[in-house]
């Protein structure tokens, strides 16, 4: 009998679930193996307490324990759309069902809710076995009704987005394994895009910034949330609204393409004729930027270089686009498309590189600023509002000053912005320097919108201008809260030398604390353009804890004269701080390397060994420790100083660059052991 | 009851169907020739709704047969490749057909397992492409059609299932007025079937008559002469192909049979005969008079 009503035909139906079942039955099988069944033989032993968090996590998409369920989920929604749209890809199924008495609305519905059925029942399944056990075991020291019925939330909601993407892309497509390729295809275009032309236009336009996906709509992304393993902590009520509707509006276009779209299109790659220019010409552009990206990759940013991988990749593209579309390898007629395509982007690189809209020079007039960040990466920008950053180590939270972290400055003042405004000049003047970190300057202008630039440059390179705005009261404050901080928050101050077995001296005493920040605030106001952008190490930290979870660290530089007078004063200083007549004897030592193919060093057992005695050098090699720089393929000297002072003797491994420049006598000793 | 005005489709920059027009009365038997490529199947899958019309209609019973559920489920199409659920076998096909088609008849599908000698809980993808072909009429005609589409459609079967097929669906014909249009190039076996022949070349029907008025308007004529062969032979009638063999001349002609008959014999010939032509015959001379005819290449 037909059904009454005209949207659905039962006949259909459980013909689909007849010839489908078996994919229901087997991720069924694999959901109840991987919660179920997994929760019991977990829990049925002792488990610590990370294993108890890993089962409770497998119900909640945060990460660690949810692996294959995300495979599931990227995956079966889509094999159902595959198979219930496959008889759209081949001409006798295509006719076959075309041919019955029912209407394509009718067809699409039914083959489409049988989809549906087979993908929600093993969840639901899943769930209610969860329930019962729930219930019924020890189990519910675990995880409450609430967190399964979460976990089937998220399950359904995710794999019903999933699916509607996939019978949406089925659409477009008269092959089944395109079906699949492009169904992913679509999950990733929008994050590829982004990402290769990002990388394109910094390749082409100096100062052009590396964005990042963060804070932008690309982070919604389904397949950014399952990767990201976020779905608990960053999923939100408009995030649920967004894929709820974002499935039916992708429903109701897959059933409006069905409408449209001819079945004799089973068999062709691209079923609508009209797309068939936005899939070839796309496939060329996707392929000339990867090109782009990969020829830059491997010959450091070349330009040149960079356009040749855009001419071979856009041409196998294109190629690769006419071969799939016409369904044969013999495609040469088609160059005329490709030289019109050619001619475009030889236009549009132009008219990038010639910089028509004078992007590369365009800085700001320092009256049009508000704000000006500094900023090494984009992570301080986006969380600019926030003060201070947490470090979460499971249950304790410690929190660090954003600028100290992150070194994001953001100025105000007018010198400051005025400076900034000189230093991004300076930079766009002289744009052939690409050394040092990359940094990024945003500013915050006046009418609203902001201009994010990035340059790689060494501070000490632009000290004309860093140098005002390092020196400035906005910088200190920002680098080092401490200079505006209220000091009845301050509890502690613990200083300690990491070089010692001497113990930290620790302040209490609110007179003490006073006086010491008092001290600090002296030094850092002092403190040099030069001594905040040096690497040399600190050994001495100070860590200033306000509350048990808040605590800031900074370091004693040895410039730091008020402070360490201070200490002196106090008595502290000798019983806290190495001084070089601790040191009874340093030992000079070099690595014997046995075998070193590139990826691991083997040494020998025993390292080459000079004693050293004489103070002078000692306190030599002291320095020398502190201005150890890590170099890539050098092998460093090891230094390790005995000393006195604490309880029994103590040691102190330290490296040293074997290239620094050094007094005769300790030139001696480095000759001395090199020629061992 | 089968009605086609003007019907175009394309395939990309392949034009198939070229304003083609058709008409099928009820109760009859419609046999479509024409050469391969000459866009039969293409009509096929328009009478049967799988293909939209690019321009003109396509209408059976007076309704169009696009997204026409209707209709649709009074029609029978047999296609040259068939495609089953390939996990069905002919009892669980019969019982999808059963919950899809309204009309269909459990007693007409019991009666015919006598016909059709293939158990019933066979897999239809395991069987053979003739038991395929038959499982497809069982089950084509127990869903009670009023109009049946086959291409090709005996292709396969064995004579003795041949005859045995035709059987049924010519006493459907004779008692339930069921309209067939076949498409087929066995055309020995149209003319027994077929009461109405359209010949498809290009696109468009070049040829749509009665077959017992087709074969009474074209004929083969064989005359020889003692001496001279007239000047002025023939000069008046339509003349779609000539031979000579010896001294044997062998015209293909059109025409009225008796006027032929006078017009000839009033050159006194040695031999004269007048034949009715074949449908095969009438095939190839009415499309070789279109250009499609068959060429002596030596290769």
């Amino acid at each position: 009998m037909i059904s009454k009503t005209s949207l659905f035909n039962k006949g259909l139906f459980f013909s689909d679930l007849k010839r489908f079942w078996w994919v229901s039955f087997l991720y069924a099988i694999v959901l109840f193996f991987n919660l179920p069944f997994n929760h019991l033989m977990l829990g049925s032993r002792e488990m610590d307490e990370w294993q108890v968090r890993m089962l409770q996590r497998s119900l909640d998409f945060s990460g660690g324990a949810n692996e294959l369920q995300i495979l599931l989920i990227s995956i079966v929604p889509v094999v159902l759309a595959v198979l219930l749209f496959k008889y759209l890809m081949t001409a006798r199924s295509a006719a076959m069902m075309h041919s019955l008495p029912l209407t394509k609305k009718v067809l699409f519905i039914t083959h489409s809710i049988a989809g549906l059925f087979l993908l929600i029942i093993p969840v639901i399944f899943t769930a209610i076995v969860l329930m019962v056990l729930q219930a019924a075991t020890f189990l519910q020291q675990y995880y409450t009704l609430i967190n399964i019925l979460t976990w089937l939330g998220y399950t359904l909601l995710f794999s019903l987005l999933v699916y509607a993407a996939a019978v949406f892309v089925g659409m477009f497509t008269g092959n089944s394994i395109a079906h699949i390729v492009f169904n992913y295809i679509f999950h990733i275009l929008p994050l590829g895009l982004f990402l290769l032309i990002n990388f394109t236009l910094k390749q082409m336009l100096y100062g052009y910034p590396y964005l990042e996906i963060r804070g932008t709509f690309l982070e919604s992304l389904p397949i950014v949330m399952l990767v990201d393993g976020r779905i608990n902590s960053a999923f939100t009520a408009s995030h649920i609204a967004g894929y709820l509707v974002g499935t039916v509006v992708l429903f109701v276009l897959a059933y409006y393409l069905y409408r449209i779209r001819k079945s004799e299109a089973a068999g062709d790659l691209v079923a609508f004729p009209i797309v068939r220019p936005v899939f070839k010409y796309g496939l060329t552009f996707s392929f000339m930027l990867l090109g782009g990206v990969y020829f830059s990759e491997i010959s450091q940013g070349d330009f040149t270089i960079m356009m040749l991988g855009y001419v071979i990749c856009s041409l196998l593209g294109y190629w690769i686009a006419e071969v799939l579309v016409q369904r044969s390898l013999k495609v040469w007629g088609a160059y005329k498309g490709y030289l019109l395509y050619a001619a475009i982007v030889i236009v549009a690189i132009g008219v990038i590189t010639a910089d028509v809209t004078g992007y590369e020079r365009r800085v700001p007039a320092p009256d049009q600023v508000e704000k000006v960040y500094l900023a090494p990466s984009l992570y301080a920008w986006t969380n600019r509002d926030e003060n201070d950053v947490a470090i979460s180590t499971g249950q304790e939270i410690t929190y660090y000053s954003t600028a100290y972290m992150s070194g994001m400055y953001q100025f105000q003042t007018e010198e400051n912005i005025e400076k900034m405004t000189m230093l991004h000049k300076q930079l766009t003047e002289d744009p052939h320097k690409k050394e040092g970190p990359q940094r990024y300057i945003i500013y915050s202008l006046k009418n609203g919108k902001t201009m994010i630039r990035q340059y790689p440059f060494d501070e000490k390179l632009y000290a004309q201008a860093l140098k005002p705005v390092y020196e400035s009261m906005e910088y200190k404050q920002a680098r080092f809260p401490v200079l505006i901080q209220n000091l009845a928050e301050i509890k502690m101050i613990e200083i300690n030398d990491e070089r010692t077995p001497k113990e930290a001296a620790l302040l209490v005493d609110n007179a003490q604390i006073e006086e010491f920040i008092e001290a600090l605030r002296q030094d850092l106001a002092e403190t040099t353009f030069e001594d905040l952008i040096t690497n040399k190490r600190n050994f001495v930290s100070i860590e200033i804890t306000c509350t048990k979870e808040k605590s800031y660290h900074y370091v004693l530089d040895e410039n730091y004269q008020h402070v360490i007078d201070w200490l002196k004063n106090e008595n502290l200083y000798d019983k806290t701080i190495l001084l070089p007549e601790d040191i009874v004897s340093a030992s000079l030592e070099k690595e014997i390397v046995l075998e070193d193919d590139g990826k691991t060093v083997t040494y020998a057992p025993k390292r080459k060994k000079v004693e050293i005695n004489d103070p002078e050098v000692i306190k030599e090699l002291l320095n020398a420790s502190a201005a150890y720089q890590y170099k890539r393929g050098s092998e460093p000297l090891i230094v390790i100083f005995s000393m006195t002072g604490g309880v029994g003797r103590h040691q102190f491994n330290a490296n040293i660059n074997d290239d620094i420049i050094v007094s005769d006598k300790l030139r001696g000793y480095i000759n001395q052991l090199n020629s061992m | 009851m089968i009605e086609v005005k003007n019907l175009s489709k394309t395939f990309g920059k392949l034009k198939v169907l070229d304003a083609l027009n058709i008409n099928v009365q009820e109760g009859s038997v419609y046999g479509l020739l024409g050469p391969n490529g000459s866009g039969k199947t293409t009509l096929i899958k328009h009478l049967t709704g799988v293909y939209r019309a690019d321009a003109g209609t396509v209408k059976i019973n007076g309704e169009p047969v696009y997204e026409n559920p209707v209709i649709k489920s009074t029609m029978v199409y047999i296609p040259d490749d068939l495609y089953f659920f390939s996990q069905y076998n002919i009892n669980e096909m019969a019982k999808l057909y059963a919950r899809i088609y309204p009309n269909w008849n459990w007693e007409r599908f019991e009666v015919l397992k006598k016909v059709f000698p293939i158990e019933p809980k066979r897999r239809v993808i395991q069987l053979s492409k003739g038991m395929q072909k038959q499982v497809a009429f069982w089950l084509g005609i127990s869903l009670m059609p009023r109009v049946m589409i086959l291409d090709e459609p005996v292709d396969g079967l064995d004579p003795v299932m041949r005859k045995k097929v035709w059987n049924l669906i010519l006493q459907d014909v004779a008692e339930q007025q069921t309209t067939v249009l076949v498409s087929s190039h066995n055309l020995r076996e149209l003319e027994d079937v077929c009461d109405h022949v359209g010949i498809l070349h290009n696109g468009q029907i070049v040829v749509e008559r009665e077959l017992d008025n087709l074969k009474s308007d074209i004929h083969k004529l064989q005359v020889a002469y003692s001496g001279e062969i007239p000047e002025n032979l023939l000069a008046e009638v339509d003349v779609l192909h000539r031979s000579q063999n010896g001294s044997v001349l062998l015209y293909i002609v059109k025409g009225e049979r008796e006027k032929l008959l006078s017009t000839v014999q009033a050159t006194n010939p040695v031999i004269l005969d007048l034949l009715p032509l074949t449908l095969e015959e009438i095939f190839i001379y009415e499309l070789g008079g279109m250009g499609y005819d068959i060429q002596n290449i030596l290769i």
